[in-house]
């Protein structure tokens, strides 16, 4: 299956922060395959390492972070090249035309002195240069149509002019507007009113049946993920867990976190019992030996104590990081 | 008929905003009403800047209303002594959303749980140290040994939240206000802290308001207990928690719970959002005319609906809303 409909396919990859106390292993030994049209939820806890993944696939992390070993393999363009192993020069031909971000808490990565309209046509010069500034105020108001927003009082309006829904919603058609390939959407509702994030939702499905882009979803709400996604990545403490089809992961979750996870979330109507998982997780600078959820895990076992289980393929599609699924 | 323990009469909560010279009043609450009364939990739901904060404390009397009345046990706050308001003060206890804000980072666990016993004399310098781990114990934070002489960011957003609580549980107060207390705890220890409330709240018989704009968390937080829903700084609807859940009434109710994203795909994504008339809510410092929600609701009626606030009635025993679809002129 993978091959021609692979987008990205990321490998062993291993990154670290340095911070005064040691190094935080931020992603341990992720990989992770991406295919086009999809929409992937990456879903962990705070502090798992989503947001550091996103910024490693963009090339974007701060000075203190390193890249360990891996490798990611972006297939956008025709044949295989390693975003890991290009300079700064080489991956700007990538960042935000071929793959976009937009980054959590980015509703105030707006200029706050500029209007809306200059923001587009300052990112369509620093990527395409020489613009037709007809053109892109044209193109600017067919995607602030499909997030919902007035395009003409939008594009005259200065950031505080809008409320927090309303600029996520902006900062959507701007990611958009170079026509990315795979857009990253860190937290995109998060800090949003519930019906601002229901049409937010709704948007991305709309973006996704028009411009058939890839995405993948970061959240830490897993109604979210339910909400949006074709399949789903669980992540803790650095690494994947268990990786799945949107109704697999839901209905059927596989690795005791997972399972753990939904137990933990309340439900609106009927008789779910909710419990939490026991302990908290883990320091990313002093890890458990072996399986980072073995503290916390019901089903732990002499082995898991020791060795860190691999992600493995249980069944087609279905990949989980746990002893009780490999066989020796 | 019995008397409520804190009563909420009309009020009014004003802030100044703006620049120097365009300063002016925004009313963030506007003729509040609501009744808490011994050992219930109550639960106040509502969007961002709705004002569930204002409201909670408001009645913690930490802002005082520009018009109408907070009663503790029929006395109004902002009228008692200075002695009878120092003990209103302790026996209504507010917990807030951010437990790394709340809790002093310099003082040990320790000092920040028996700093209260020691003040209102609920222990002596002799006994402290045994009451300190009790409350500890009393969280869930054991043994207590381990956590007594930490300092709060040596403990996980779950455990400082359990301090919180311990230091708001300390004073043996008759009402907990807990304000948005897991926003900030990782989802899968939210759990532990509803459950702790709720098992405190009884063992205490306390009250308990807790706040929230969940309304999936309030349903097991409130177990048999009322909901009050807030837009734009009035309240809309009240009702017991299973009403309001099965049989919302207002139109903004009805949005919250349609637009609410639930943990299972087969259901969230058929759930679908009504055709608002705006998807946007307006500024609280220009509130619109009438009833607040005009602006976005399905059931608008120009005339009605923009002209008139309408009245909070009881459209069934317990089961309160304002909208004129339920009201007559
Ligand atoms: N610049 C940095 N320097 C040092 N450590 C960092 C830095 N950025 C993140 N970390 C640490 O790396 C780990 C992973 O952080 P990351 O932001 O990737 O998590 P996340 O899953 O995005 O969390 P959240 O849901 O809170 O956004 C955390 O332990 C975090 O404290
Ligand atoms: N001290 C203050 N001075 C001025 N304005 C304030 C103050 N506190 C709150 N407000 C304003 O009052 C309104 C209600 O705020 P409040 O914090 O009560 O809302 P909330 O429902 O608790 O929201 P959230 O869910 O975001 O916590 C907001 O518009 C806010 O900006
Ligand atoms: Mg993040
Ligand atoms: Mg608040």
């Amino acid at each position: 299956m993978p091959g021609e409909n692979l987008i990205l396919s990321i490998r062993n990859l291993n990154v670290v922060y340095w911070a005064r106390r040691g190094w935080v292993k931020a992603v341990r030994n992720v990989s992770l395959d991406i295919y086009r049209g999809e929409v992937l939820g990456l879903v962990g806890e705070s502090g798992s390492g989503k947001t550091t993944l996103a910024l490693t696939v963009m090339k974007l992390l701060p000075t203190n972070a390193k890249i360990l070993s891996g490798s990611i393999l972006y297939y956008g363009l025709g044949k295989a090249v390693d975003l890991a192993k290009l300079s700064e020069k080489e991956i700007r031909k990538y960042r935000w035309k071929e793959i976009a971000l937009a980054f959590q808490g980015a509703m105030n990565a707006f200029n706050p002195v500029m209007r809306i309209k200059d923001h587009f046509i300052e990112t369509a010069k620093a990527h395409l240069g020489h613009v037709d500034e007809e053109e892109v105020l044209k193109e600017a108001r067919e995607l602030l149509k499909l997030v919902l927003l007035e395009p003409d009082r939008v594009l005259r309006s200065f950031p505080h002019q809008l409320s927090g829904g309303m600029k996520q919603r902006t900062l959507l058609a701007l990611a958009l507007l170079l026509r990315p390939k795979l857009i990253i959407l860190d937290e995109p509702t998060s800090a949003l009113d519930v019906v601002s994030q229901k049409v937010i939702l709704e948007t991305l499905r709309n973006i996704k049946r028009e411009f058939s882009t890839t995405m993948i979803l970061i959240t830490h709400d897993l109604s979210i993920a339910a909400e949006l996604t074709d399949r789903v990545a669980i992540m803790y403490a650095g690494k994947i867990m268990e990786v799945g089809g949107v109704e697999d992961i839901f209905y059927d979750p596989m690795h005791p976190y997972t399972r753990g996870l939904l137990k933990a979330v309340p439900v609106l109507k009927g008789t779910k019992e909710v419990e939490s998982i026991p302990g908290s997780p883990p320091d990313l600078i002093d890890l458990p030996p072996g399986c980072a959820f073995h503290p916390r895990c019901p089903y732990a076992m002499e082995r898991c104590r020791r060795e860190d289980p691999p992600l493995v393929e249980v069944k087609p599609g279905r990949f989980v990081a746990c002893w009780l699924y490999t066989k020796r | 008929m019995v008397q409520p323990l804190v009563k909420v009469e009309h009020v009014a909560i004003e802030f100044r905003s703006g620049r120097f010279l365009s300063r002016r009043r925004v009313r963030v609450l506007d003729d509040i009403n609501v009744e808490i009364y011994e050992g219930e939990t109550f639960g106040l739901v509502g969007e961002s800047g709705s004002g569930k904060t204002t409201l909670g404390k408001t009645i913690v009397g930490l802002y005082r209303p520009a018009e109408g009345r907070v009663l503790y046990r029929g006395k109004d706050i902002w009228s008692m002594s200075k002695e009878e308001f120092r003990e209103f003060r302790k026996q209504v206890q507010m917990i807030h959303q951010d437990p790394y804000a709340s809790l002093n980072p310099v003082h040990t666990i320790f000092r920040i749980l028996s700093k209260p016993l020691l003040k209102y004399k609920l222990a002596t310098p002799d006994d402290v140290e045994e009451k300190v781990a009790q409350l500890l114990k009393r969280v869930g934070l054991t043994p207590p040994e381990d956590f007594m002489y930490k300092y709060p960011h040596q403990l996980s957003g779950g455990q400082r939240q359990r301090v919180s609580i311990a230091r708001a549980i300390a004073v043996r107060p008759k009402m907990l206000v807990a304000d948005e207390p897991v926003s900030m705890v990782d989802v899968s220890l939210r759990v532990g802290i509803l459950k702790l409330l709720a098992r405190l709240r009884e063992e205490l018989g306390m009250s308990l308001l807790y706040i929230t704009h969940d309304l999936a968390t309030l349903r097991y937080i409130a177990k048999g207990g009322r909901i009050a829903v807030m837009y734009l700084g009035k309240i809309v609807e009240i009702a017991s928690v299973e009403e309001l859940i099965e049989k919302p009434l207002h139109p903004y109710t009805q949005l919250l719970l349609a637009a609410l994203p639930e943990p299972d795909p087969k259901v969230t994504r058929s759930k679908k959002l009504p055709k608002l008339r705006s998807i946007d809510i307006p500024s609280i410092a220009n509130p619109p005319p009438g009833c607040r929600f005009n602006t976005r609701c399905p059931y608008y009626k120009a005339g009605l609906c923009d002209r008139e606030p309408p009245p909070m009635i009881e459209v069934e025993k317990g089961h309160w809303v304002a909208c004129w679809l339920y009201a007559k002129r």
